[in-house]
């Protein structure tokens, strides 16, 4: 955004970060708020993306007649050139594609993610919502409000399609991400919308780990859907209206908002702390990791012919991890890196060097004794301690107010893509729950689901269309 | 709408009482949610009638 000659403000930092992968179709242009208004007024069936891009082209022409009086040629030149693109907030990530977007896309700022309960049991009508799922979540994708007359231009005496919130508000790079709970397939013993023996294998019941303290409304669910967004609006707005849509046929078991993103999921973004003000997601998998997403992600295909569908797919583990932050408060620096097994500032191995540097877990100090702790968070995490697997996570801080006793309720809201949650998760939460003394002793996890996240969408499919088939 | 009123009246049914109905404080924390998402399920497309009958 360098070189933008008449202070436009509306780039949201991060947005123009260097080296964005190529599904993320960025694009710029004037965003002023202002403008986009005054455009509102005159054209009220511009969709949102059509408004920026209109407010775009006014507000550049407007410019350049000034820039052309007293900024000379280049000014001009420049103007004229970005007027053809529209807005830098503006980023769309496109929603359809061979994997589902919100996975591997560089992870947004804001989370709004919720699970819901099927209280349909008819086959058709959960068809039909997933079609008009697809629908809405698209064009929300694009920046645009949902249904065919949107938020302000329907009938005057039927409630508007849409919401509305979003309106004036760019794409924020939103993606939703739907992934299918075990209570899709089954639920009381009784086998759901004619899906007989087509629960996949690694959509498993989870274990009970040691310390869970899992509230039945923070856990499970049928559908969840991830709307992750650079504005919370964007996201919120999103879940609304999926949640609206489908009345009747869906209800909201649980939601969760996440202020911050915890982890980086491309080598562009600077590594997030979370909420005990340490690096998260150091040694997360990336995107540009091609060859290790497809070992540790993607469920590949050849597997059954019952689980074709989710070739292309994932699982998805969310964890709401409640941190008793006020103890950690009153923990030592050293304790709080001993505990973790990284630096605080730079977020380096206790072994040396700087943050990306390989840990030496056989390093010893000066009293004998490994200087990365056999308890910490770190070694039991490493990939080296858990037969290679990793994870690409996508957590996002959280607070949902306070606890009555004066203590915030805050934590860690994780997410992660695995191939399978058999082997790319549970022994690794089973070491950790056991072993980890910062689980032990400043975690708790409140919250628990685990869905099968099917392959992406094509132009003219719906989510999940393979399992239907 | 028809299919869904039924339903609806059909779980407000087994909360009669007398000649009324228990009081809200007597259910259970799952009874209010089943009739909350009944009434949501009418809600969502009648809230649509005005314009389908006068359009």
């Amino acid at each position: 955004m360098s070189g933008c000659p008449f202070g436009h403000t509306g780039d949201a930092a991060g947005v123009e970060r260097s080296g964005e992968p190529n599904d993320v179709v960025t694009s710029r242009g004037a965003s002023d708020g202002g403008t986009a208004a005054t455009a509102e007024t005159v054209t009220p069936r511009m969709s949102r993306r059509g408004l920026l891009s209109l407010a775009g082209v006014g507000g550049a022409v407007a410019v350049a007649g000034l820039a052309a009086g007293f900024l000379g040629h280049d000014a001009v030149t420049a103007t004229a050139a970005s007027a053809s693109v529209p807005a830098a907030g503006e980023a769309v990530v496109p929603f359809f594609g061979d994997h589902q977007a919100g996975i591997t896309t560089p992870a947004q700022d804001r989370l709004h993610m919720a699970a819901f309960d099927v209280t349909t049991e008819d086959r058709k009508e959960l068809i039909k919502l997933l079609k008009d799922w697809t629908a809405a979540a698209q064009a929300m994708a694009a920046g645009d409000p949902t249904g065919k007359t949107g938020a302000v231009d329907g009938p005057y005496d039927a409630p508007p399609e849409d919401t509305g919130e979003a309106l004036d508000l760019a794409a924020s790079k939103l993606t939703l991400t739907f992934g299918f709970g075990a209570g899709l397939f089954e639920k009381d013993g009784k086998v759901r919308f004619g899906l007989d023996g087509r629960r996949p294998e690694a959509l498993i019941d989870l274990p009970h780990f040691p310390g869970d303290d899992l509230q039945p409304g923070r856990t499970g669910g049928d559908i969840v859907v991830q709307a992750c967004a650079d504005d919370p609006q964007v996201a919120v707005h999103a879940i609304r209206n999926l949640a609206r849509i489908g009345f009747g046929k869906v209800r909201v078991r649980w939601s969760q908002l996440g202020f911050g993103r915890t982890s980086s999921t491309s080598r562009a973004q600077v590594t997030p702390r979370n909420l005990f003000g340490f690096k998260d997601g150091t040694n997360n998998l990336k995107v540009e990791d091609n060859a290790l997403l497809d070992e540790h992600v993607w469920v590949a295909p050849g597997g059954p012919a019952s689980e074709q569908w989710m070739a292309g797919g994932s699982y998805l583990v969310a964890r709401r991890i409640q941190m008793h932050i006020e103890i950690w408060d009153r923990t030592s620096l050293r304790e709080q890196e001993g505990l973790i097994g990284r630096t605080k500032g730079v977020g380096a191995p206790l072994s040396g060097g700087d943050e990306f540097s390989t840990p030496d877990f056989a390093m010893a100090g000066r009293n004998g004794e490994p200087l990365i702790p056999m308890d910490s968070h770190m070694r039991l995490a490493h990939p080296d301690q858990n037969n290679g697997v990793r994870m690409l996570r996508r957590g996002y801080n959280f607070t949902d107010g306070s606890d009555g006793l004066g203590h915030l309720d805050a934590g860690l809201f994780f997410i992660a893509f695995v191939k399978d949650p058999r082997t790319h998760y549970v022994p690794m939460q089973l070491a950790m729950a056991k072993g980890d003394t910062l689980s032990v002793e400043y975690l708790k996890h409140t919250g628990s689901g685990l869905f099968a996240v099917p392959p992406g969408v094509q132009a003219g499919g719906f989510i999940g269309e393979g399992l239907f088939a | 709408m028809d299919e869904k009123f039924a339903a609806l009246q059909a779980e407000l049914k087994k909360h009669a009482k007398g000649d009324g109905f228990a009081y809200y404080n007597e259910l259970s924390p799952e009874q209010v949610q089943g009739l909350a998402s009944l009434v949501d399920s009418l809600g969502e497309p009648l809230s649509k009638l005005t314009s389908a009958v006068v359009l």
